[in-house]
């Protein structure tokens, strides 16, 4: 214990001088300003301008009594292309003609996904019939699970944050310790003392855990008081920059120097942000990304702090999280011992 | 007791050895000097000798047990002061060794008390990487001192520093010797081997062409000669001359007859005339 606490003091000591943890600082800083600065939400103006000229303007009024946006509903032709010209990528709906015999055209200024123009198809239908006064039966709606709350703007970045930026750090960081202790040779120094393998790993990932944890419990804090599932927030920010560290350790050890990793280091990280896309853009997520650590984090820190009553997710990501820690477990030492440890 | 047998490394595995059966034994609490010029394989037999490198061929062994067996805790009892000065640049004198101290499971020394020793006090609290050569040099050495190490490996402990400094390491040196501890000395400074070892080996092109104490090797390699100052013709000359030849023995009685003789002195060979004798090159 006695020989870890010397690394792990050492190498805080080293992250703090070589300014590691001033840059953990301003990233938390400025995730913090974004959190604290971004509103919940951007108003962005309707989506739909709805122009009815069947006389009496029924569907207007229909509308408007269950509660419609009045700002969706212009009163005349030129009011309502005044709208769509200066809105661009609203889409307006012109309904013409009588109740019972309606004349429905849909201006679409921007390509407009198929399943969206259903949707608008379905929602005229349903306006129409309720100016008609037709007796619509109420559907049966089950909820397999609590409905999940409107995640607010600002904080809809924080699973990504704490995900990518936990890894990163990790990764990135620790390339520079070795590639520092490289240079200074001062790993020589270090194979010719009773230090070993394990300590040198395990200083390496206590020190980044600690920054990773102080990073996680600040951006969280800020962005969520301490109303939240902490548990499964820091269990998912354990696991991720363990895994990042010890991976990243024994990747750097199969290279000379900073340069000599950088273009192989630059396309880790690259696969560990696709998840990110995946994220971002749902639509994307070919199997093979899916099978990135990193997809399956951002998914079940987001689950943590914003529960939908799915804690399987965070229990399952930590499980299959444990098999890849323990693979990079392995690789780190073998590489670690092959490459900077080497010798009889 | 160390022992090393035929011990053979090649870098590049195409029979050009950097180190080529080489042998030697170490007694306890003596002062072994590795000799010979840059790139005649002794950093490697170092390197060998102290786990850096995995050995191919050939046997290291302490005490009877080889090193392969004898795990990390041997390294408790080894000090190792490397010629390139590496140590942690962001780091302070004092804190470098307070961390060394740290990865052994042995009683240290006091890293204040190693730093005094050599002359680094002043310099404790700054850091490592606004130190001179010199100055890193002696932090290296007084970090190879810091587990009480009972075999010291030393790869030119004197190099770069002022005659003063250095002085005080070989001093040091001999101190450690006059408690037990076996060195192995790397260096090609001769001087700072005539005055340290009790052995010395000289290694040229990766083997061995000569080892015993300096004495001996003097004797059995070096040329006795006698520098002798007469005044003849009312101004002072200087000859040397060489006993062993019968007419520079003749001429050296010839001049104490005289009575002319000032000054007469004996002279032996120094261990790099023996190496060039030897080898047929320089140290450089």
């Amino acid at each position: 214990m006695r020989r870890l606490a010397s690394l792990v003091r050492q190498d805080l000591t080293l992250a703090w001088r070589n300014g590691h943890i001033l840059v953990v600082l301003v990233i938390a800083a400025l995730m913090i300003a974004l959190i604290v600065f971004l509103p919940q939400e951007i108003a962005t103006g309707p989506g739909e301008y709805v122009l009815d000229e069947i006389p009496g303007a029924p569907v207007r009024a229909a509308v408007l009594e269950v509660g419609g946006d009045a700002s969706a509903l212009p009163r005349t032709r030129a009011e309502y292309e005044a709208l769509l010209e200066s809105n661009p990528n609203a889409i307006g709906i012109e309904i013409a003609g009588s109740l019972e015999d309606p004349q429905v055209r849909i201006d679409a200024q921007t390509r407009v996904p198929r399943q969206t123009m259903n949707l608008l198809v379905a929602s005229v239908e349903l306006a129409l019939r309720t100016a008609r006064g037709e007796e619509l039966p109420e559907p049966d709606v089950e909820f397999l699970r609590a409905q999940a709350r409107v995640v607010p703007l600002n904080l809809a970045g924080v699973p990504i944050f704490l995900a990518f930026e936990v890894g990163i750090l990790g990764f990135l960081l620790v390339a520079v310790f070795v590639f520092g202790e490289k240079q200074e040779a001062t790993i020589r120094a270090y194979r010719v003392s009773p230090g070993g393998l394990w300590p040198y790993i395990v200083s390496k990932a206590v020190v980044f855990l600690l920054i990773s944890i102080a990073y996680g419990v600040v951006v969280v804090a800020a962005g969520f008081g301490f109303r939240v599932d902490w548990l499964s927030v820091l269990a998912l920010v354990v696991w991720a920059s363990l895994f990042m560290t010890i991976f990243g350790l024994g990747f750097a050890a199969w290279f000379r120097n900073l340069s000599h990793w950088f273009f192989p280091g630059l396309a880790v990280l690259v696969l560990n942000l696709l998840p990110f896309v995946s994220y971002v853009y749902p639509v994307w997520s070919p199997g093979w990304v899916t099978v990135v650590p990193s997809y399956a984090l951002v998914y079940a820190l987001r689950e943590a702090l914003f529960p939908t009553g799915n804690p399987q997710l965070v229990v399952r990501t930590l499980i299959t999280g444990a098999a890849w820690l323990a693979a990079a477990v392995v690789f780190c030492a073998l590489s670690v011992r092959a490459r900077l440890l080497k010798g009889a | 007791m160390i022992e090393v047998r035929e011990l053979t490394h090649d870098y590049e595995g195409k029979g050009n050895p950097s180190v080529n059966e080489v042998g030697f034994t170490i007694e306890d609490g003596t002062i072994f000097g590795f000799l010979g010029p840059s790139g005649a394989g002794k950093s490697t037999t170092q390197a060998l000798m102290t786990g850096l490198l995995a050995i191919q061929q050939g046997s290291v062994t302490y005490d009877g047990l080889p090193l392969q067996e004898q795990g990390r805790r041997f390294y408790n009892r080894v000090g190792l002061s490397f010629e390139h000065p590496n140590v942690f640049g962001k780091l302070t004198g004092l804190e470098n060794l307070r961390y060394h101290a740290g990865l052994y499971s042995v009683p240290t020394e006091d890293p204040r008390r190693l730093l005094e020793m050599v002359g680094l006090t002043d310099a404790a609290h700054r850091r490592a990487s606004a130190y001179s050569k010199g100055m890193k040099q002696r932090l290296v050495f007084a970090r190879s001192l810091i587990n009480r190490p009972s075999i010291l490996f030393l790869d030119e402990p004197t190099s770069g520093l002022d005659p003063a400094t250095a002085e005080r390491v070989k001093e040091i040196i001999r101190a450690k010797r006059a408690e037990g501890c076996t060195v192995f000395l790397t260096t090609h400074n001769m001087q700072t081997a005539d005055e340290l070892c009790d052995v010395v080996a000289f290694l040229n092109d990766g083997r061995i062409v000569a080892m015993d104490a300096p004495r001996e090797l003097k004797l059995q390699y070096g040329e006795r000669s006698v520098a002798v100052e007469h005044r003849t013709n009312g101004s002072v000359r200087k000859e040397v001359l060489f006993p062993e030849k019968s007419e520079d023995a003749a001429r050296l009685k010839a001049l104490i007859d005289s009575g002319a003789v000032e000054t007469i002195h004996s002279r032996e060979a120094t261990l790099e005339q023996i190496f060039i004798r030897l080898t047929g090159r320089g140290l450089a």
